[in-house]
């Protein structure tokens, strides 16, 4: 057929970045004509076209079910064909932040970040550069890493110090500790808070949805009527965001009252102090910051907005319904004292048995998935071991309070202990001094995404990004490899590298689904890049040549780098055979016969079905007795470590294993985070007095048509998407804004103008910006947005970067804003805006 | 008799993710702008906290009543033989737009308001039928909401039903789909509007702050035009208007 004439089919796998695990690998063929990509279709090769669950029930349970992509993979072709990509090295020749550059060649570019990097280093000595650049490891101690998670928290802090937990990018990770999707068929019943699935995971969905049609009952508790509610809730109960916790100690006070709970469970699983004092907090018994309080339903409901009635019912429902899938993470955990309600979540589990058993879930982020049933091949690179490995020294989220606090720490007018606290800098940790800044978006494909490689990479993902300006403007020298030199925070760069798609101008090699997975897949190249675009590992060891460590930090492409694509291709090629081969002949894996590497090639994606029952996370703790990482080898729900008054100068060492986490929460002395779950008002929710200026809650949420801020600028994505600021009917009412006006939102962070999207989906009071956009800055500059208003709405304009030291993360659904229609004028009069 | 193949589509299962938009715009590399071969729409109903939203899942349903083909006076639009699929010979048609004032549900797609831009619209991926595939919005649906074969063989499988709630009447143009609606919701515990409503009104809890609505009149009553799609617009006037229908806000 002549559409097809001509056309080849190269596998590739869209996913790595960040996308709503376990469903990370999307494995897509990509149809290439004359050098081009023509189209995307979803690569499934065991159940090409097949449109329901016509495989029968042990398929089924094996996962032998091909995950499909979603809208991001398909739109790829107009983001990696768009006209404004970065396509040659270039130089700022305006002020920085001007997007003034001039193309400049690729030896002038790296001869000028080697020459500034040994200069910063020279004058500032170690620690003086943030962003991801593993090889100065080889060069000397001037990069570090951060800790903490980009947007994770909440689920961190309570699965580590409850249940021993170590998920996420920092240190150790036990990454199997997952219930295998199928285990959610054995629920009785599903009951979630503050997730939409349907978006963020859509592995997670799908097995939901058929859990669902199986007739297990779900509910969800969340302020917004979102596409998962609509899809999956048979019930859906509105929150006030924020207040979450209290629902969940009403929830435990029927429990107790009523004897609901599992006694023998907790007799033999909760260390048995901490129960004691959970259990006096909640009856009243003792008090918390705000007194001895019985944390009734009566009590919750003023605060949740939940009726006393639905608590208390939903307590007995839940207290039957064994057993039962319970979570709480993601938007109720990214907030402030969010981390309280995540132990609370698994409190409640353990209270009713439903921790570590079939059916079960720990009630915090760890859940849903699908453990790593195989090994997947990986290409030994043979780097010598680096002379200066990166040390983690700075809470991630702290970056750009560790630049501009530095003048003052500097003069004297703040000590050492209260700079560490307020950066997340340990005790015993050395002190950064950031002076340059790389701002690449990618990590290399050498240290793949499941390295815990990573720094605080600025991005649009920082929240205050006024202050990401101010950050950027105060360093010596601030270099990018992107995408697109027009893209934030690209353009404040001194120096920008152009850069190759991973997914399709570079081979991706293998990928499995991240935490946990019965497949994995080999990506190759697709295309070339545009122009002088080059793969981020090109760059590095480019760089690595240039300090003359090339042989210590890339031995295998060493050789080729100058022969870029040939000669670099061919030996990446060379190298993934290699790893395959050396795979396929492991003990565990040559049973299985896997294909020659010639057949691989063709189809490249291993596939084992799963055997015998689901997996079940914490399943030896229950069923063997095997101790929990914790100080007493038991479910803590009072903390030592939190109720350390010096803990916010300590890393966190995980009681059992004795190992360093690397994580400080820093902070306030004595720490704020209570050692149990206690109520605490968040001063910026809806309930506080500063809502009296700003009545608004906003939350963030995450959008079908970006992966963060990736593919943003995606015209077709653009076609089905309009981004906006979602309001309730009663909000928009009161402000004369009708769907579609133009708004004017603003807290004492920053301002932003966008379209309204007025719906009865959300509960009064709470407004929504999706998380990712661009920002679109205007030539009206202010007090708050100094670099011009964005006419777009990026969300994190709005939000604070202050430090809460007891969050691991960032926050993204504590903020309070006000919004109004759009009329030419600031709110305040003081400004006419000609947009 | 002519054969008719036909889609499925499950409304229970939909999330509008638009993979299915997505995935046409790219396999018929559909320029960003007005033409979408295949459409999802979204809509509410109802209001806080009781309310559903709707998802249509709209290419063109091939219909076995064929309004358009009749509108259109340059016999630009023909059924084909084999799956019954309704396709469009560019070189005939001449952009009056009758096909689209005949058609239902707005399936003739045209790239501007210009007078004589020609209509394209979905071909039931004809060339993948030939190989033995199904067309590839229904290949690549991640919730598996989608199915396509012969007609009998989808009301064999899935039932009668050839019409969703809201969508215009089924009888004249008998389109080639048949559809399962979304499910009922049902209350697991009792959940008393009124009383709820009345707790997130009064905000005074912690500290002094005005009542956020006076009654539940405020939060209720959605007067015309203030929402988003508070209707299915299956046929929106102008390009605008159908930027505007065919968007989310997710």
């Amino acid at each position: 057929m002549e559409r097809y004439a001509g056309e080849t089919i190269v596998y590739a796998s869209c996913s790595g970045s960040g996308c709503g695990n376990p469903a990370r690998v999307c494995p897509i063929k990509v149809h290439v004509k004359d050098g081009v990509l023509v189209a995307i279709e979803p690569g499934d090769p065991i159940n090409q076209g097949m449109p329901r669950e016509d495989v029968g029930e042990d398929t089924i349970r094996a996962e032998m079910i091909q995950h499909r992509p979603c809208s991001r993979a398909y739109a790829w072709p107009r983001t990696v064909q768009h006209p404004d990509r970065a396509k040659y090295p270039m130089k700022r020749t305006g002020e920085r932040g001007e997007r003034r550059f001039a193309r400049i060649s690729w030896d002038e570019a790296l001869d000028t970040i080697v020459a500034r990097i040994k200069e910063i280093a020279k004058d500032h000595g170690p620690y003086c550069i943030l962003g991801d650049l593993p090889v100065l490891q080889w060069v000397g101690p001037w990069n570090f890493v951060t800790w903490g998670q980009s947007s994770n928290s909440g689920y961190y802090l309570p699965d580590l110090v409850t249940l021993g937990y170590c998920s996420g990018s920092t240190g150790v990770t036990d990454r199997k500790e997952v219930h295998d999707y199928t285990d959610i068929f054995n629920s009785r019943l599903i009951l979630w808070f503050g997730a939409n699935p349907a978006v963020t995971e859509q592995g997670t969905s799908y097995w939901l949805m058929l859990a669902k049609e199986r007739g297990t009952p779900i509910i969800i508790v969340d302020p917004v009527y979102r596409v998962s509610t609509e899809v999956y809730a048979d019930q859906w109960i509105p929150i006030r965001p924020n207040t979450d916790l209290a629902m969940l100690l009403a929830m435990a006070h029927v429990l107790f009252k009523e004897n609901l709970y599992d006694r023998d469970y907790v007799a033999r699983f909760v260390e048995p102090t901490g129960f004691q004092k959970w259990q006096d907090y909640v009856l009243g018994r003792t008090g918390g910051p705000d007194g001895k309080v019985e944390r009734t339903p009566e009590w919750a409901e003023k605060i949740c907005g939940v009726p006393a009635e639905t608590i208390r019912e939903l307590a007995r429902l839940y207290a039957k319904s064994k057993p039962c899938y319970f979570r709480l993470h993601r938007s109720a955990t990214r907030q402030l004292y969010g981390d309280n309600a995540g132990r609370a979540a698994i409190y409640l589990q353990a209270m009713t048995g439903n921790l570590g058993v079939s059916g079960g879930s720990p009630g915090s982020h760890i859940g849903c998935g699908a453990r790593m049933i195989l090994p997947v091949p990986s290409i030994d690179w043979k780097s010598k071991e680096p002379s200066f490995p990166s040390k983690r020294i700075l809470w991630k989220r702290a970056w750009m309070d560790s630049i501009l606090l530095r003048e003052k720490l500097e003069k004297g007018e703040m000590d050492e202990d209260e700079y560490r606290r307020t950066c997340g800098i340990a005790q015993s940790w050395p002190l950064p001094n950031i002076r340059m800044v790389w701002l690449s978006s990618q990590i290399t494909y050498k240290y793949g995404s499941g390295s815990s490689y990573r720094s605080g990479r600025p991005s649009l993902g920082n929240p205050d990004l006024n202050k990401v300006f101010q950050a950027l403007k105060k360093v010596d020298f601030v270099a990018s490899a992107a995408y697109f030199n027009t893209s934030f925070p690209t353009f404040f760069a001194d120096i920008v590298l152009p850069l190759a798609d991973p997914f399709f101008e570079e081979p991706r090699g293998y990928v499995d689904r991240g935490d946990a997975s019965n497949y994995f897949i080999c990506g190759f190249k697709a295309v070339q890049p545009p122009g002088e675009a080059r793969p981020l590992e090109w760059i590095m060891t480019q760089l690595a040549k240039r300090f003359g460590v090339a042989e210590q930090y890339n031995p295998r492409l060493a050789d080729v780098v100058d022969d870029y694509p040939a000669g670099w291709d061919q030996r990446i090629e060379e190298l993934l055979r290699e790893a395959y081969e050396k795979w396929a002949g492991r003990d565990d894996v040559a049973p299985r016969k896997p294909p020659e590497w010639s057949e691989f090639k063709k189809l490249p994606i291993y596939r084992i079905p799963y055997e015998g029952p689901p997996y079940v996370a914490f399943s030896e703790n229950i069923r063997e007795g095997k101790p929990f990482d914790t100080p007493s080898g038991k479910i803590e729900f009072y903390s030592t470590f939190l109720a350390d008054t010096e803990m916010g100068r300590k890393s966190y060492v995980l009681p059992q294993r004795k190992v360093d986490n690397e994580i400080c929460f820093g902070g306030s002395i004595p720490p704020t985070i209570p050692p149990v779950a206690e109520w605490l008002l968040p001063w910026n929710c809806m309930l506080a007095s500063k809502a009296g200026r700003y009545p608004l809650a906003m939350l963030t949420s995450h959008s079908f048509h970006r992966q963060h801020t990736s593919q943003d600028n995606n015209p077709w994505h653009r076609d089905e998407l309009r981004h906006s600021l979602h309001i309730s009917v009663v909000d928009a009412k009161k402000r004369a804004i009708r769907d579609g006006d133009l708004v004017h939102v603003y807290n004492d962070v920053g301002e932003v103008i966008m379209p309204a999207y007025v719906t009865s989906r959300i509960t009064p009071g709470v407004v929504v910006i999706p998380h990712g956009a661009w920002p679109e800055l205007s030539q009206v500059k202010t007090n708050l947005m100094p670099e011009g208003i964005d006419r777009r709405g990026a969300d994190n304009f709005l939000t604070s970067s202050r430090y809460y030291p007891w969050v691991v993360g960032a926050i993204r659904c504590t903020e309070l804003v006000e919004v109004e229609k759009f009329k030419g004028v600031r709110h305040d009069g003081s400004v006419r805006f000609l947009l | 008799m002519m054969a008719q193949y036909g889609f499925f589509f499950d409304q229970s299962r939909c999330t509008d993710c638009r993979a299915c938009v997505l995935v046409c715009r790219n396999w018929h590399n559909i320029p960003p702008g007005a033409v979408k071969w295949c459409r999802m729409f979204q809509w509410e109903k109802g209001a806080y906290p009781n309310l559903r939203l709707h998802f249509l899942f709209a290419p063109c349903y091939h219909c076995e009543e064929t309004v358009c083909i009749r509108a259109c006076q340059h016999k630009a639009i023909y059924k084909e033989g084999k799956y019954g699929a309704v396709l469009v010979n560019p070189e005939k048609c001449q952009g009056d737009r009758r096909c689209w004032l005949a058609c239902p549900y707005g399936a003739p797609q045209f790239e501007s308001a210009e007078p004589g831009a020609k209509m394209s619209k979905c071909t039931m991926c004809i060339d993948l039928l030939e190989q033995g595939r199904k067309p590839i919005c229904v290949e690549s649906c991640p919730m598996r909401a989608l199915d396509f074969g012969p007609l009998a063989d989808l009301t064999r499988k899935y039932g009668k039903a050839r019409i969703l709630e809201d969508l215009p009447s089924d009888t004249i143009t008998r389109p080639a789909i048949v559809f399962k609606a979304h499910v009922t919701k049902k209350r697991l515990v009792p959940y008393n509007e009124d009383k709820a409503l009345e707790l997130l009104r009064n905000r005074e809890v912690f500290t002094q702050l005005p009542p956020l609505y006076l009654t539940k009149d405020d939060v209720t009553n959605v007067p015309a035009g203030l929402v988003g799609r508070a209707r299915l617009n299956l046929k929106p006037k102008t390009v605008e208007e159908a930027k505007r229908a065919l968007q989310h806000d997710e």
